[in-house]
Formats: C-alpha cells, sequence, structure tokens
C-alpha cells in the first residue's frame, strides 16, 4: 500500500506535544482562500516551478524541447532578484499532463513533482530515525495534509504501525470526512488536531468550498467517544477574527471542553503566496496582513474568559 | 516560569560602561606591562628565562599602578586604566614601526572612535623595539627555522594558512600557545604562601648538592619562589590601594566595604580565601599573573563554581551572604573579566586601523571578527561527579544568571551537562542561551569523560574536566592541554590535501610539492583515490606535527610558562616547566575544518566518477580548474541528485566520518616533546578565509566561498530538518575527538518560545548527546532580524550570536562572516 505524501518533516515543534515528525498526505476536499500549503490541494502528483533554483533558458534551457505537449517554451526576458538578466522558461499548465518529464531533465530542480508516492515501510523507516526525539520530549507522529484522512486505509495502516512501537500518534484533520472514516482511525489516534475554520455555515462554504456541519458535528461525535482535541482556529482577517464570531467559537468549544487539550490560535501568514506562484497558477489569491498581536492577545483571553486553555502559534 | 534577578544599579553602571568600551569610548592601550618587563629584561639580560620570567612578573606586580574603581567590588586590572588593550612586545614587535610612524599616529590612535595611545606609549613602544626588535618570542621562532623547515610552507600543513599563506612567517609569534585549564583551584583553596614554602623546602634539601640533571629543577623552584611572591605582593598592593581609596571616600558604607576589601586582599593569594568574594577576587588576581607572564590565548578558567561554590554554599547556609550580594558578585566578577584584552599585534599598522576605522571599527572591535576579545578565556560551569550525581552548586546558577542578564559575548561558557543534571540548571542555561547566542553552550558529560579517559586522564580527573578558549576539553589545573596547537596555527584547512589528491600532489595555489600522486582521473578506484588522500592528509600532518614540536622547543628553551606551571599538578612534583612538560597530563590540540565539503566531496567523486560513472573523473576535474564555469548543469546534479552530510544518509555520513576519523586517528598517533597530539573539529570563523583562499571543490562549492562550520552540514545543505541534522552529526566519531567539536544550530524564536520551547530544546540536546554527540551550541535569531540588523547596526548593537568557539555582537562581525551566518540553515517550522 502507498500514501501520497508532499513532505516529512522532522523537528516539528507546533504539530502536538513533544518534537514530532509530521507525514503530509497531498488532497484535500477543501480549498480555504488563505491556503498555506495549496501544493497539498490536488490529489495527483503535480508540477512546480521555482524560479530561484532556475539557470535560465539561455544558460540551461534542458526543459525546453522535452515536453510532448509543448508545454514549455521560453519566456521574455527578466531580471533575477540579484538584476542579472535572465530568460525563464514559460509552462502552460492547461497543456501540462504532470507526466514529469521536464523534472526529471532539470538538473537543478527548478521544475520539480510534488507529491511523490510512499510506501508504509518508506514512512516507517523515516519516523523509526526520530524514536528518539520523541522519547525524550514526549513527541510523536503527526499526520497531517492535504487532508490525511482522504488518504484513509493509508492513514489507518500507518497509525497501527506507529501504536504497534509505541509512537504516540496525531491525525491533522479538516473534519470534512465521513463519520465512519474518523470512527476507523479512533483507536489509533492519541490526538486529533482539528480544524474549525470558521463557525458559519454559509460563510465556510464560500471560503472553503464546502459548509461546516458535517465538521461540527464530527467533533461532537468525537468528543463523545472519548478523543483528544488540540483545536486550531486559523484567525483570518476580516473572515473569523471579529470578538462576535470567537462567541461563537467560544460556545462550540465549551459543548466539548472536557475533550480539548488546547485551543492553538494560528494567527494569518502570507507564506502560501510563494508556494503558490510555484504551482504555475494565475488566479488571484486571498491576500491580507497578518493579524495583529495585540488582536491574537485579545481573541487568546476572550477563549481563556470561558475557562479554555489556550495558545498563540 | 522562568524569571531573571534583578541587576543592582552598581552592576548596570559598570555594564553600562562596557558598551562605551565596544563603541571604543574611553577605550585605551596599556604599555605599562611593555615598559616594565622592557626595563627589567634590558637590565637583566643575562638571566636565565626562568629567572627572568618570574624576575620580570615580580618586578611587574611590585611596580603596576593598581588602581581601584568606582563601582569595584572585585578589583583588578591588566593596565593602569579600567578599559585597555595590553601590548605583549616580548611575543612579537614587528608592527611597532608601523604604529610608531609619526605622520600617521594621531590620525590612528588620537582621533575620536579609536583605541587611545598617548605620545608618551608611543615612545614606550619606540623603546621596547630597540631592545625586543631581535629577541621577541616570534624572531626566536624564526631563529630556529633551518633551511629544511621552509619546504613544508604552503603544502597543505596548517602552518601558514590562517594568515592566507602570503603574511609573513615571522608575523606569526605563538598566539596559539596556551590553551590550558590553570590551576585556580589551588589559587583560591590552598594559596602561595603554602606553595612558596613547598618549593622552598625542596630549594633547601638540595643546597650545595645540585647534581645529574637537577640544576634545571633548582632554577625552576627558585623561580617558583618568585612567582609565590608576586601574587602575594600583588594582592597586598591591591590592598593598600582599597585603603587609600576608602581614605578619601565620604560615603560609609562605601568607605567600609572597601575596608572590607583591602581585609580580604591582605589574606587572600597567601592563604585560602574564606568566603565567595574572596574566592571570586583570587581568580581574578591569579588570571592576572597568567595574562601578565605570558600572550597567549584560551587561557581558560575552567570550573569556576566547583572552585568557590562550597564557600557560597557555607556563607548561605551561616547567613553570612544574600542571595542579592552573591548575585552582585558573580556579575561583578564576570564584568571584570571583559577587561582583559590582550591585542595582538602581529600585523598591526596604522595605515590598517585607519582603514578599519573608515568601515566604522577601530583596533579593539575588529577583534570580534576573529576571536573574543579576552584571552579565550572560557568559563565552565556544572558537571557531574565520578559517582554519576550532578556536581552543580548553589554557584552555578548564579553565573548563569549572570550571563542571561548581561548580554555579554566574553569571557565565553560552558555548561557541562549529564544524565542527573537538575531542571533549573538546563533551564536557566537555555534561556540564557537564548538571550546571549551560545552562552552558555552545551557540553555533553558523558561522551567527553569517555573522551578523556582514553587520551589518559584518571577517572577523577576526566570527570573534573573543563572547557578551554572555544570547545576543548582539558584536565582542570593539571594538565598543559595546548589545544591551540602550539605555536602554530590551530586550525587545519581539510580541504587542501583533498585538493592535492585530485591535483597530483602538487597544491593548486601555491605550487608546492608534497607528495607525489596522481591526478583525479588517474586514479583506478575510489579505494585507491580514498588511500593516496589519506597519505597525503598524514603528510601534512606530519608536517604541521613538525612545526609545532620545533616551536616548543622554543617555548620550553626561551618562554617557559612559569606563572601557570607554579600551580598546576606535576609540575612541582617534577620540578620542570609546563611548557617542559612538567604538568600531570600533556596533550597538543590541533582542529580540522571542512567535515561536511570534505565529505560531500568524496561522495560527489565515489558516486558519479566510479559507481554510476555518469560523469568522468577527468570531467570534474576540468570542472574544478574551471572553477565550474561551463559546468553550471554538473554542478546542479551534484547539488541536487547527490546525496549531502547533514540529512541522515548514511552513505553521505560515512564519508564524512571517514574524512575525520582519518584525521583524529592521524593525531592521535603524533608525538610531541611533552605527550601525543589529538584532533578536534571547531572553526571559528576560519570557514570564511579558508573558503576565500580554496579552489573549486568536488561537493559543488565555487572557489572563494565559505567552507561549512565545524560538524555543521553546508551552509543550506540540511534538508530534513534539526532531527537528520543530529543524527548525521552523531555519527561523527566523537569519541576520538578529544580536542573537542562543536554543533552550531539555529532557530526561529517562536519555535523555542517560552517554557515549552525550552523543554523542546532540551528533549533535542539530549536526545543528541544520548545518541553520542558532544557539543551544542544554539543561536535563536530569525533571519530577518539579522537581516535589519546589517541594515541598522546601531539599533542591533546586543545582538550577540555563537559564531563558532565564541560568541560575538553580529553587527560587529565582518559582511561576509555576517552572510555566511544567515545562511546556514534556520531550523523551525
Amino acid at each position: 500500500m502507498t500514501g501520497k505524501l508532499y513532505d516529512i518533516q522532522g523537528f516539528s515543534v507546533q504539530d502536538g506535544p513533544g518534537i514530532r515528525t509530521t507525514v503530509f498526505l497531498k488532497g484535500c476536499p477543501l480549498r480555504c482562500a488563505w491556503c498555506h500549503s495549496p501544493e497539498s490541494q490536488e490529489f495527483p502528483t503535480e508540477l512546480n516551478w521555482m524560479s530561484i533554483r532556475c539557470l535560465g533558458t539561455d544558460s540551461c534551457g534542458l526543459c525546453l524541447n522535452i515536453c510532448a505537449n509543448g508545454a514549455i517554451i521560453a519566456g521574455s526576458l527578466q531580471k533575477t532578484a540579484s538584476g542579472a538578466d535572465v530568460i525563464y522558461p514559460e509552462v502552460d499548465k492547461s497543456k501540462c499532463d504532470n507526466c514529469g518529464a521536464c523534472a526529471s531533465a532539470c538538473k537543478a530542480a527548478a521544475l520539480y513533482m510534488c507529491g511523490t508516492d510512499y510506501t508504509l515501510d518508506e514512512v516507517m523507516r523515516r519516523i523509526e530515525r526520530d524514536v528518539p526525539f520523541y522519547e525524550d520530549s514526549g513527541g510523536g507522529i503527526t499526520i497531517s495534509g492535504g487532508e490525511c484522512l482522504s488518504q484513509s486505509e493509508f492513514t489507518l495502516e500507518l497509525l497501527k504501525r506507529c501504536k504497534a512501537i509505541g509512537v504516540h500518534t496525531a491525525v491533522d484533520t479538516t473534519g470534512f470526512v465521513p463519520w465512519a472514516t474518523i470512527e476507523s482511525v479512533l483507536p489509533y489516534t492519541d490526538l486529533f488536531l482539528y480544524d474549525l475554520k470558521c463557525m458559519d455555515s454559509e460563510l465556510h462554504k464560500q471560503v472553503t468550498g464546502v459548509p461546516n456541519e458535517l465538521i461540527l458535528d464530527n467533533a461532537l461525535k468525537i468528543a463523545d467517544k472519548g478523543g483528544r482535541f488540540w483545536i486550531r482556529i486559523p484567525v483570518i482577517p476580516r473572515l473569523n477574527d471579529s470578538e462576535e464570531h470567537f462567541t461563537l467559537y467560544r460556545d462550540f468549544l465549551l459543548r466539548i471542553r472536557d475533550a480539548i487539550d488546547i485551543v492553538q490560535l494560528l494567527p494569518y501568514h502570507k507564506m502560501g503566496i510563494s508556494k503558490h506562484d510555484r504551482l504555475l497558477k494565475h488566479e488571484k489569491i486571498f491576500v491580507a496582513s497578518p493579524p495583529s498581536d495585540e488582536l491574537m492577545d485579545s481573541r487568546k483571553r476572550q477563549l481563556e474568559a470561558a475557562g479554555l486553555p489556550v495558545r498563540v502559534h | 516560569m522562568f524569571e531573571w534577578a534583578p541587576v543592582t544599579d552598581r552592576i548596570q553602571r559598570i555594564r553600562n560602561r562596557k558598551d562605551g568600551f565596544f563603541r571604543g569610548e574611553r577605550i585605551t592601550v596599556n604599555t605599562e606591562r611593555t615598559k616594565i618587563y622592557t626595563d627589567y629584561c634590558r637590565a637583566n639580560d643575562n638571566q636565565h628565562p626562568l629567572l627572568k620570567r618570574a624576575g620580570a612578573l615580580y618586578d611587574w606586580a611590585s611596580r603596576k599602578k593598581c588602581t581601584v574603581f568606582d563601582d569595584d567590588i572585585i578589583v583588578g586590572t591588566l593596565g593602569p586604566d579600567e578599559q585597555s588593550l595590553s601590548f605583549y612586545v616580548d611575543w612579537g614587535c614587528r608592527w611597532i614601526p608601523g604604529v610608531a610612524d609619526i605622520a600617521t599616529f594621531k590620525e590612528a590612535w588620537q582621533s575620536p572612535g579609536s583605541v587611545y595611545m598617548s605620545d608618551e606609549q608611543r615612545e614606550i613602544l619606540i623603546d621596547a623595539y630597540g631592545y625586543w626588535k631581535n629577541r621577541s618570542l616570534s624572531m626566536m621562532l624564526e631563529g630556529a627555522m633551518t633551511e629544511d623547515m621552509w619546504e613544508g610552507f604552503g603544502n597543505g600543513s596548517a602552518l601558514g594558512s590562517l594568515t592566507k599563506y602570503d603574511a609573513g612567517y615571522s608575523g606569526l609569534g605563538g598566539v596559539a600557545q596556551g590553551h590550558y585549564i590553570g590551576n585556580f583551584g589551588k589559587a583560591v583553596n590552598v594559596g602561595f604562601a603554602a606553595v612558596k614554602a613547598e618549593a622552598l623546602e625542596i630549594i633547601d634539601a638540595h643546597k650545595g648538592k645540585i647534581f645529574g640533571d637537577w640544576a634545571k629543577k633548582h632554577l625552576f623552584y627558585n623561580a617558583v619562589v618568585k612567582v609565590c611572591d608576586a601574587a602575594m605582593l600583588l594582592s597586598k598592593r591591591y590592598a593598600e590601594s582599597c585603603r587609600a581609596k576608602a581614605a578619601n571616600t565620604a560615603d560609609a558604607s562605601r568607605k567600609a566595604e572597601l575596608l572590607q576589601m583591602a581585609d580580604s586582599l591582605d589574606w587572600i593569594m597567601a592563604n585560602p580565601a574564606r568566603t565567595y568574594r574572596e574566592g571570586l577576587q583570587a581568580i581574578i588576581l591569579y588570571q592576572m599573573i597568567l595574562s601578565t607572564d605570558a600572550q597567549q590565548h584560551g587561557q581558560s578558567m575552567g570550573r569556576i563554581d566547583k572552585y568557590v561554590g562550597h564557600l557560597l554554599e557555607k556563607q548561605l547556609a551561616d547567613g553570612t551572604i544574600t542571595g542579592e550580594q552573591a548575585q552582585e558578585y558573580s556579575d561583578a566578577f564576570i564584568l571584570r573579566i571583559t577587561d582583559f584584552i590582550m591585542i595582538h599585534g602581529f600585523s598591526m599598522s596604522n595605515t590598517g586601523i585607519i582603514g578599519l576605522r573608515n568601515k566604522g571599527m577601530n583596533a579593539y572591535s575588529s577583534m570580534y571578527i576573529g576571536v573574543n576579545p579576552t584571552a579565550g578565556i572560557a568559563l565552565t560551569l556544572g558537571g557531574t561527579k565520578p559517582d554519576g550525581s550532578d556536581d552543580s552548586n548553589a554557584a552555578t546558577l548564579y553565573l548563569l544568571q549572570t550571563y542571561g542578564r548581561m548580554k555579554l559575548t566574553d569571557p565565553t561558557v560552558a555548561l557541562r551537562v549529564g544524565k542527573n543534571t537538575p531542571d533549573d540548571i538546563w533551564r536557566a542555561g537555555i534561556e540564557a542561551s537564548k538571550i546571549a547566542g551560545g552562552m552558555p553552550q552545551f557540553q555533553n558529560d558523558e561522551i567527553l569523560i569517555q573522551a578523556l579517559i582514553k587520551v589518559g586522564l584518571s577517572v577523577e580527573d576526566a570527570y573534573d574536566y573543563s572547557i578551554v578558549g572555544c570547545v576543548e576539553p582539558s584536565g582542570t589545573g593539571n594538565e598543559w592541554s595546548a589545544s591551540g596547537n602550539t605555536g602554530s596555527d590551530s586550525i587545519w584547512n581539510m580541504m587542501e590535501p583533498l585538493l592535492i589528491t585530485i591535483n597530483g600532489g602538487i597544491h593548486p595555489r601555491t605550487g608546492k610539492s608534497a607528495l607525489p600522486c596522481k591526478k583525479l582521473y588517474e586514479y583506478d578506484s575510489f579505494e585507491e583515490f580514498q588511500a593516496a588522500l589519506k597519505a597525503q592528509m598524514q603528510y601534512a600532518l606530519d608536517w604541521t606535527v613538525s612545526y609545532t614540536n620545533l616551536f616548543e622547543q622554543v617555548y620550553s628553551t626561551y618562554y617557559p610558562c612559569i606563572s601557570a606551571s607554579t600551580l598546576l599538578d606535576g609540575c612541582m612534583e617534577s620540578g620542570r616547566d609546563a611548557t617542559e612538560g612538567g604538568a600531570k597530563y600533556n596533550r597538543t590540540g590541533l582542529t580540522a575544518c571542512g567535515t561536511a565539503n570534505f565529505g560531500d566531496s568524496l561522495v560527489v567523486i565515489k558516486k558519479l566518477c566510479f559507481e554510476d560513472k555518469t560523469v568522468s573523473a577527468r570531467e570534474l576535474y576540468d570542472a574544478l580548474q574551471a572553477d565550474w564555469e561551463g559546468y553550471e548543469q554538473l554542478r546542479q546534479v551534484i547539488i541536487n541528485e547527490v546525496p549531502h552530510y547533514g540529512n541522515d544518509d548514511d552513505g553521505a555520513d560515512e564519508l564524512a566520518a571517514w574524512g575525520l576519523s582519518q584525521f583524529s586517528d592521524i593525531m592521535a598517533d603524533e608525538v610531541g616533546p611533552r605527550g601525543h597530539f589529538c584532533g578536534g573539529t571547531f572553526t571559528m570563523t576560519a570557514n570564511v578565509y579558508f573558503g576565500q583562499a580554496t579552489g573549486a571543490t568536488p561537493d559543488g562549492r565555487k572557489a572563494g566561498e565559505p567552507i561549512a562550520d565545524a560538524i555543521s552540514p553546508r551552509q543550506g545543505y540540511d534538508r530534513n530538518g534539526p532531527t537528520a541534522y543530529l543524527r548525521s552529526a552523531a555519527k561523527l566519531p566523537h569519541l576520538t575527538l578529544s580536542n573537542g567539536d562543536q554543533l552550531n544550530i539555529r532557530f526561529t524564536p517562536t519555535s523555542v518560545a517560552g517554557e515549552e520551547g525550552a523543554s523542546k530544546l532540551k528533549s533535542l540536546m539530549r536526545t543528541y548527546f544520548k545518541l553520542g554527540g558532544h557539543q551544542v551550541q544554539f543561536n535563536v535569531v530569525s533571519t530577518d532580524k539579522l537581516r535589519a540588523a546589517q541594515a541598522d547596526p546601531m539599533s542591533y548593537k546586543d545582538l550577540v550570536v555563537r559564531i563558532a568557539g565564541f560568541s560575538t555582537y553580529f553587527v560587529a562581525l565582518s559582511e561576509d562572516v555576517q552572510n555566511d551566518f544567515i545562511n546556514r540553515t534556520e531550523l523551525a517550522v
């Protein structure tokens, strides 16, 4: 069995307790406007391009004649960040079938494929190397995404394998999956990192593409079945950062209060923008100024006043 | 919740004055020692070196101006001024004509922002030059260079590498001598009266019966007596100064304090210290003796908390000291050490200094680039007892508090941690280091103690080790560890034998012949290449050792280190100076630079040329000759498709470990006049300077680019995060690196914030140590902040970062070193 991953990260220190290894699975049913890892959204492996690595088609050009669909041509003359002249390749995504031929040809790894099929054994070998770090810190693994439960069989087997060697497990999920899927992983999941992106279902649908009833319902069920939570709220300017909106958060969180270890408030940041560019997509994306420390602090205090354990980051 | 103790007004005033020091305000040069030593040696030119060195020291103790400054509770400065740079003309003085040059003198030394030298001080230097120009240590070293010894110059051996191969040989003068832990415990807890009595008894027993080789010992013991007298006299003279200052002080409590200080100074040095403050004071006075006797780097203090902790604990128990006082004494003690500045004048000139000023620096601030400005006075705290229990005490936490609150770059400090180090010590160390990068560094007792037992220290002495200079472990007060490779350069560029092996036995830059061998494209197998490389390393290191051993003869003949020998365990028993091997333990240490580039280069040659055969060795050779010009695609393959050290790739890590093992194994077999050599790896900022002088290397590095520091992966090549980096680093042969090694790691502030962040840092270090790691030093600073500091230095003048073996103010670094630091991967989520 294989899973499609787009990254494995050691020393992950904000995805659950202790020092963790986070396994990122590719593909997600949501399309959050502010997504900070847009490369995780699509399920298939896809072509990316990073300008900073590219040598330019004039001095390199290995990518130009390799594409069977003619999706890559030399672009126009530009300046690099350091002021040198360069001609970058231009990729016509509509012609690209993500076959990977250009990425194989690119020695500088400027063109690269995001999404790699890993077997369980391969992932476990990587995890086992980090076990000494979990032991001292009370850490473990976090399976994240995309939406890791969209690759539910792989996630379930990975969780079982980790529990079998005594590794603490966390599942980072949007909650937008059938209850049966969650129920199947529950016995092997020590902690759910559970996203509550927005409390208003209409707005939720507008900014993520899906409504939130299933998500909230699943949260209540997890709490009911004894699951543990780190609730994660991305604080997005103008969308969910108002005091009123946080009153809605508060009321819901109090319903699952006993199942919550921590409520994490994650301030919106702009890191997703450069990743979006790498995907060679040109549509407009959501951009805002990150929320101020003062705002983060006041939302934190608002939830704390209701007796919830809150932290920022 | 972790909290820092408050800083008293007095300590804050002293601390503020150090800032002025850094900016070139009020800072002077110290020519007092120059004058006293020149006068004495001129008048006693015929004295035996042992008697002359001790006699000059005593003369200094009797003539120096013993100034007590406002706010002083711990007294003692090398010169008459609080903040001055001390010259050591007897170590080398070729620079004097360039500094005395009348046309440029005022601009270099008497203009705003410069270190101040008076006309009178200039005259002292000119006079000194007349006496020392053919007698200085560097001239003595040159005098020992027989014609055949010049052959090895520029052939890949360590000599001259740090001076970029073109500074004249006589520019060197033994800064690398020293690097040991003085026996401060004995100075504090036994005192010089007892030592003097012991020496006198031995002299008396042999009176008129000097047989066999006793004559040298006879001279040695007489010199010891003189050093003891000097130490006791110095203390008494400071007592007088305290009394004189008390007489002129109106404030009753300050008057009483000064009189109490005078009483203490009358007692200590001759006798065992009775209180925490007396203990700290005795340490400072002995450091003055050591730092006046010799211009050495790495005259390290060792386990301060161990020397004086029992005094503090007794006082805390009987109520004769408050916590606040203990903190104030600790602060004052550390702040005093920052005044111990030696200036290594060897290549100094007025034009150079004027050039520095045009870059916003002066003769003092420029020192921050390459070393810590004190004489490498490293402190060691914490530790483990032979029964495995924790060996920290009440003083440990106070001294760690000092580091977290004072934001100093100097004196550097190591925290020894073991399995049973308590949480509060870990926490204070981590919090201090978050604020002042790398202060303290963390040393793993589990590995270091084993490594020292392996090189011959007794179990008890190994458990009592301290850190010298940057990261070098040494016996405390019982070893002449010479971890800076006596008289020669301390750091050896591993890329040199590699390039020579590629280039047919010819050094590619100097054209000098080393061991004849094939060119890269002529080897039939990777194993053959490896064997040739090993032979080339042996050849270069043999030459390095040859220089060091020759210089050791010069030191022991003309420049015995009598102040250290007076107290070091073994010297009194053997009647021999430490430079002659009199101490209980002896080693000489060298450090290698280039682990990651060396390993990665081997991976490239092995994988591409011999295993996959996708690149011919000829093509790789040509690419190196062309500095990758026209071979960019090959370079990209190397960067992106070949595994690199630092990513937990066993194949790559194994070759890095192989290189370092060859080095440490060769060193362990080399023998000097006092004992064996040993290897370590730490780089100061030499990885940048070496890089500038090193041609293209097979790992894809272009000519002139920095080499990776210490055991770090190449800048930006650790792509799998800190756990993979630490696992790679743990595979290196730490147990054989008994001259120390060093792991740099940098975190973003949010990733290690607060209690949870501190706990994760602790876990990360503990796990690395459990896997076999040696040492960790970390910086918590974001790339954004470093970039901001480059753009606006004045707003970030207190930003302390750990560079290599020393911490420094980031804004004081040169731009290339700053960039090298920034390019090291910032690790966080």
